[in-house]
């Protein structure tokens, strides 16, 4: 609701329409995360799954839902807000590209220090690190293709192939799942911000230019 | 000022008229027009002119302020109450200050979640019902339904209530 709110105050709403490149074509600008879901999910599926049996498909559904509409909220606020604004800040020259997704993603990475009320605070600074890399990669993406929607679903995806064990054995709460976050999650960074590079290369900056242009004052 | 509102109005003011505008009846000094279907609506008028002039002038003594008013009409006179309530200024401030809007919009939406999650533990408590047994994200999917909810249902504003920009936006 107040993801929701926030735009209409800053008249942004259209963005929920704004076609930007389409969305398949949004799906190829965000292959690398697509083929890093599709890793992990059929990693954790053929290595990790446990003894029990699935819970019941409609407690399945409701995992699925929530994951989507936290993907929503969350992108909402943190590309569809947050990162245009820094954009329409910093302008659509190649730094400021830069600067606004670093920026929008510390923030993304920040908003998980929440988790500090329910799990072990090295999981949680784990998760904010793996996060905020994370948030600069989806702004580059939100910035390449002009379609929130495209962010959506790579988002609500991951999401869902993060706690994708919990949500269809219920073996593990979020909760416990942050707090088991090691140091391997400081890989995120160099696995999100190289993909990064690459999308944000010089070649295709004129893309960003195409989308952003008309709302962006350089 | 072009009349952006796509609805017609009343049965005499069509779109010859522009959709509905007509000058202002408030007094021979107005050249102000409004929207006949304000009237219907809402059983007022609203001189588009005096509102956006009145606007303007709250919105200069504080511009980081989006002041709402409700207008009381009285023998086709506006006359502003004294009900005035002042939200932040969202877009104001995102231009002026962007990176402290995008801190504010943050620690909104993580206190907008706290608060939504302590609302529904209350309820729960009241409603008695077994901790234990509840599938948390049925829970907190609950939660975000309940802004979609508000999104579909309850857009725009209640009516009466008119926002400064965005009677502008209106026409």
């Amino acid at each position: 609701m107040v993801a929701l709110l926030l735009l209409a105050r800053t008249g942004r709403l259209d963005l929920l329409h704004r076609r930007g490149c389409g969305f398949l074509n949004g799906m190829l600008v965000g292959m690398y995360p697509l083929f890093f879901i599709g890793y992990t999910t059929v990693g954790t599926l053929a290595f990790d799954r446990p003894d029990t049996p699935l819970l019941p498909l409609p407690r399945i559904l409701t995992f699925m839902l929530n994951m989507i509409l936290v993907g929503v909220a969350e992108e909402l606020v943190f590309r569809g807000i947050i990162a245009q604004t820094l954009l329409e800040r910093y302008g659509t020259a190649r730094a400021g590209v830069w600067k606004a997704c670093l920026v929008s993603g510390v923030l993304f990475g920040a908003a998980h220090l929440s988790n500090l009320l329910g799990s072990v605070p090295f999981g949680v600074l784990m998760q904010c690190v793996f996060a905020a890399s994370l948030g600069v990669m989806l702004a580059a993406i939100y910035f390449r293709t002009g379609n929130l929607w495209v962010t959506v679903f790579l988002h609500s995806a991951m999401d869902i192939a993060a706690m994708l064990i919990g949500g269809l054995y219920g073996t593990t709460s979020v909760a416990e799942s942050v707090s088991g976050y090691d140091a391997s999650r400081l890989l995120s960074v160099a696995v999100y911000l190289i993909p990064t590079l690459f999308l944000l290369r010089k070649k295709k900056l004129p893309e960003v230019q195409l989308y952003w242009g008309g709302i962006v004052k350089n | 000022m072009a009349v952006r509102d796509g609805r017609t109005g009343g049965a005499d003011h069509g779109p010859e008229y522009g959709n509905c505008v007509e000058r202002c009846p408030t007094g021979p000094d107005c050249a102000g027009r409004f929207c006949c279907w304000q009237r219907e609506e809402f059983e007022q008028y609203l001189c588009f002119e005096k509102v956006n002039a009145f606007a303007a002038q709250q919105k200069g003594k504080m511009p980081f302020l989006r002041v709402l008013y409700r207008f009381k009409v009285k023998c086709a006179r506006i006359v502003p109450s004294t009900i005035q309530e002042g939200i932040p200024c969202s877009n104001d401030c995102a231009k002026a200050h962007p990176i402290l809007f995008c801190v504010l919009a943050e620690v909104v939406f993580l206190a907008s979640l706290f608060v939504t999650d302590l609302v529904f533990t209350i309820a729960l408590v009241l409603f008695r019902a077994d901790f234990a047994s509840i599938d948390t994200y049925l829970y907190s999917t609950l939660q975000e339904l309940w802004g979609w909810w508000w999104r579909f249902c309850c857009w725009p504003a209640p009516a009466g209530w008119t926002c400064c920009t965005g009677a502008a936006a209106a026409f």
